[in-house]
């Protein structure tokens, strides 16, 4: 069966995946796979990193565990603003700013 | 008589021409070879010199030759074992083993394999004892290793040859200055300070946006769940939820602030170390 998209802008699709270490980490990784799947797939890209906020945070969760996790993602929204081009390297297909959580979390 | 003469007249000649077009052809051989290096065809240029080290191993210029230009087609590995190899030729002299002890070096920065380095300038301390450009080349790199391999700022450098005054390079010892005198950013005293002014961590760690924003949003939230709160009480669901996410911008940010400075460090570390590494790669 032929799938069809309106979608203009290319987006990842995530599946979710179950293996969790506790419930909060489910919770925590289904919400992200659902706005991601269901809510800012309807949208055009509006987020200023690559990777996206909620594939951030949902790396964030299974490197980091569900409270550390939780902190990056947190910090990552709150630098998620149109002012913050001068503090990241541009990633080279999308023109974003390249912020992997193995980056940010090298240090 | 006079046939035997002529025919052993005839020979010798014969050798004379065979020997002098030999010559003929390993010069012509290293004029194209440069010729080939000029032109930017460096992998021409490292086979045509393999030919000639090949038919004429001690002909001068052809080993440095060699090594160069497998420098300057980026097959490092190959002119540091080049290098190698004739550094411990006997016949060589002294200034071209320095000098391939030198083109081992810069191939092993080139290769950022920095281990082989430390040896190569002992063996060259040993060895040139009375050749002070040598000793400084020697001391120049000692010191930009000690910047490359620095685990952290507490690092210093010893500065003593034995018998000579040193003078080290100025790009070298600017880099040591600012590696020991550049103020790091604590991550302790940024998560401490964003904890009594949401995002001030963030701009003592030079990030004064995202101290902006983050203020913002804490404050946002806080507001929204304060006001909540005040006109349905307790069990309001606005307060509950926008004091929900104030917490968590809260310790997000904390958390975002150590991180910033930690990265700050890292990003001024780096950047010393890369001038420092172009700099040793430039000393000759």
């Amino acid at each position: 069966m032929r799938e069809h998209s309106l979608r203009t802008t290319p987006k990842t699709n995530h599946s979710f995946r179950f293996e969790s270490a506790n419930e909060y980490e489910f919770a925590a990784k289904f919400a992200f796979t659902f706005y991601k799947r269901y809510i800012s797939s309807q949208d055009a890209i509006s987020c200023t990193f690559e990777p996206s906020c909620s594939v951030y945070g949902l790396n964030a969760v299974q490197k980091l565990g569900f409270f550390v996790g939780g902190m990056a993602t947190f910090d990552r929204l709150s630098r998620c603003h149109g002012w913050n081009s001068v503090y990241y390297q541009k990633d080279p297909t999308t023109g974003l700013n390249f912020d992997p959580i193995e980056h940010s979390h090298a240090h | 008589m006079h046939i035997k003469t002529y025919l052993l007249l005839a020979l010798f000649s014969g050798m004379a021409l065979v020997s002098s077009a030999q010559i003929d052809s390993t010069a012509k051989g290293l004029s194209f070879g440069q010729y080939l290096v000029l032109t930017g065809q460096y992998h021409l240029a490292t086979l045509e010199f393999e030919r000639l080290y090949f038919v004429a191993p001690q002909m001068p210029g052809v080993q440095a030759a060699l090594v160069e230009t497998n420098r300057m087609n980026g097959s490092y590995d190959r002119a540091r074992s080049y290098a190698k190899t004739f550094s411990l030729l006997p016949q060589n002299s002294t200034e071209e083993i320095h000098l391939f002890k030198k083109e081992m070096i810069l191939n092993s920065l080139l290769l950022r394999d920095l281990v082989w380095i430390p040896s190569i300038l002992a063996d060259i301390r040993m060895t040139a004892a009375s050749d002070f450009d040598m000793l400084r080349y020697a001391d120049n790199m000692s010191l930009g290793l000690s910047i490359l391999s620095a685990p952290n700022k507490s690092t210093h450098y010893h500065l003593h040859i034995p018998g000579m005054e040193s003078q080290h390079d100025e790009v070298l010892v600017q880099a040591l200055r600012d590696w020991t005198e550049s103020p790091r950013k604590s991550p302790l005293i940024a998560g401490a300070l964003s904890t009594f002014i949401p995002g001030a961590g963030k701009v003592y760690a030079g990030k004064w946006k995202d101290g902006l924003v983050s203020l913002l949003f804490v404050g946002a939230n806080a507001y929204t769940a304060y006001r909540g709160f005040s006109s349905t009480g307790i069990r309001s669901p606005y307060g509950w939820l926008f004091g929900g996410l104030s917490a968590g911008f809260y310790i997000g940010n904390i958390y975002g602030s150590q991180k910033a400075a930690r990265i700050y460090n890292h990003e001024l570390e780096s950047k010393i170390k890369a001038n420092v590494y172009s700099r040793l790669v430039q000393l000759r």
